[in-house]
């Protein structure tokens, strides 16, 4: 039996599809019925907005062609209906990667790569998502990672089986009820544009965690690697997008400085290795 | 950064937990009692000294936690990220103590939990005489927000056991824990 998310939380239902797209969005003149979409109302929003509020949602795990396609949709009902799209602290973007076939191994891998570089990637998502107790970092909300390692150290999921670490830029109680990691930093806004690319950021980190074999294997080659190069090995084509962050450097060297109490959390050797397409 | 524009939704998510007040420079700890009219009633956290701001004073960031030295005791906190609390300020529900899972948040302690928020800890030195004069009161006591040592010469980082202090005063790792090392010279420098 491989050593993989879906075989070690039971609970998950098989899905195919690696990618799944919600949009909370507040505005007039909102599109209301979508073909591609599902739309809900979110009582988060909805008791607070004084606008209308819709959530979008792809209804089943997709892939990049298929977001861009439903996105497409989204933005030519936005233009046949003259939508306006407030953009403020209450509505965010949460993007499903789907995890299900993944190894344990490459799941703490992607992890730590992950935490490594969160502040940086949080400021593509706009200044009130950073520090927002809808989807708080690591450095804003320390627990999670407290979570991670006693999850590695004791190779038991039930801490991460837990509301209390859901409101994080990377939510991991997901994991139980859809197999997948729900990044939930992305803020809501009328340029669909933004919120493909922020789709293929993940997309790209995901596959790109896939060229270390360890946790371990990460954070040495950062070590070797130094700030900038480790950002290019993770972003690929989109690590311009992040090389003018302010204190960039220090920003990722501080987040690898948090991901050695996962990384450094067991022997990754006892591990079982094993070479798993995280998209199959 | 994150602003509030809307007065009641601020209060709804502010009221009753820490932030900061943003004066000059200063980012001060702060405890919000109320807000009406984009006005903020607050006491320092430090000096329990009452005020008034408006809204857009407010430093809304999380407030940096870590290491709190209490009276005998060090004790780590946490920020939780969680569902059921939907306050953007800090407060009892959304905290926890990861070294001393039944310490209590607050109480007569909030001087030492504004000390955590401005990093303001004795150095390294201060704290290994402090144990080394009095090595049978068991305690223990934080020199960053990251670490702490007790009265048996045991090295603590974000309340972990990494090693222990040897009688130069270094710190000698526990054969996992070398990784530590850079963020305790970073700590003590």
């Amino acid at each position: 039996m491989k050593n993989n998310i879906l075989n070690t939380i039971k609970t998950i239902h098989p899905t195919n599809g690696m990618i799944g797209v919600e949009i909370e969005v507040e505005g007039s003149k909102l599109p209301q019925i979508l073909p591609s979409w599902r739309i809900d109302v979110d009582p988060s929003v909805k008791n607070w907005s004084k606008h209308e509020n819709y959530e979008y949602v792809i209804p089943k795990p997709t892939d990049l062609i298929g977001v861009k396609a439903a996105l497409d949709e989204l933005e030519l009902a936005y233009k046949m209906n003259n939508s306006k799209v407030v953009e403020g602290e209450l509505c965010g973007v949460h993007v499903h990667l789907n995890v299900q076939e993944w190894s344990l191994k490459k799941f703490y891998t992607f992890l730590i790569c992950y935490y490594i570089i969160e502040e940086v990637l949080t400021t593509y998502c706009g200044p009130a998502r950073e520090g927002n107790h809808f989807c708080l970092r690591a450095q804003d909300a320390e627990f999670i990672l407290f979570q991670i390692r006693k999850t590695i150290c004791e190779k038991n999921f039930k801490y991460l089986n837990n509301e209390n670490i859901r409101y994080a830029t990377c939510n991991l109680y997901s994991l139980f009820k859809y197999g997948s990691l729900e990044f939930r930093a992305m803020r809501s806004t009328r340029d669909l544009a933004a919120i493909y690319t922020w789709c293929e950021i993940l997309t790209t980190l995901a596959a790109n965690t896939g060229k270390f074999n360890s946790p371990l294997e990460a954070i040495s080659q950062f070590s070797g690697d130094g700030e900038l190069l480790f950002l290019k090995t993770l972003l690929g084509k989109h690590a311009p997008l992040f090389t003018k962050v302010p204190d960039l450097e220090k920003k990722i060297r501080n987040g690898a400085r948090r991901a050695q109490i996962i990384a450094y959390a067991t022997d990754w050797n006892t591990y079982k290795d094993e070479k798993v397409n995280p998209f199959k | 950064m994150l602003v509030y524009k809307n007065a009641e939704y601020a209060a709804n998510r502010l009221a009753g937990t820490i932030v900061r007040r943003i004066i000059g420079n200063q980012h001060i700890p702060i405890a919000i009692a109320n807000i009406a009219n984009s006005k903020v009633a607050y006491t320092t956290l430090a000096d329990n000294i009452p005020d008034v701001c408006d809204l857009k004073e407010l430093d809304l960031d999380p407030v940096p936690l870590g290491y709190i030295n209490n009276q005998k005791v060090a004790t780590y906190w946490a920020r939780k990220p969680m569902r059921q609390d939907w306050r953007q300020g800090l407060r009892a529900a959304n905290v926890v103590c990861l070294s001393h899972p039944h310490a209590e948040w607050g109480g007569n302690n909030l001087k030492q939990i504004a000390a955590c928020i401005d990093g303001v800890y004795p150095t390294f030195k201060q704290c290994l005489g402090k144990v080394k004069r009095n090595p049978e009161a068991k305690g223990s006591i934080a020199f960053s927000r990251d670490f702490a040592i007790d009265s048996a010469g045991v090295l603590f980082y974000k309340s972990i056991t990494v090693g222990g202090i040897d009688d130069n005063g270094e710190p000698d790792y526990l054969p996992s824990f070398e990784w530590a090392s850079d963020a305790f010279i970073e700590a003590v420098n």
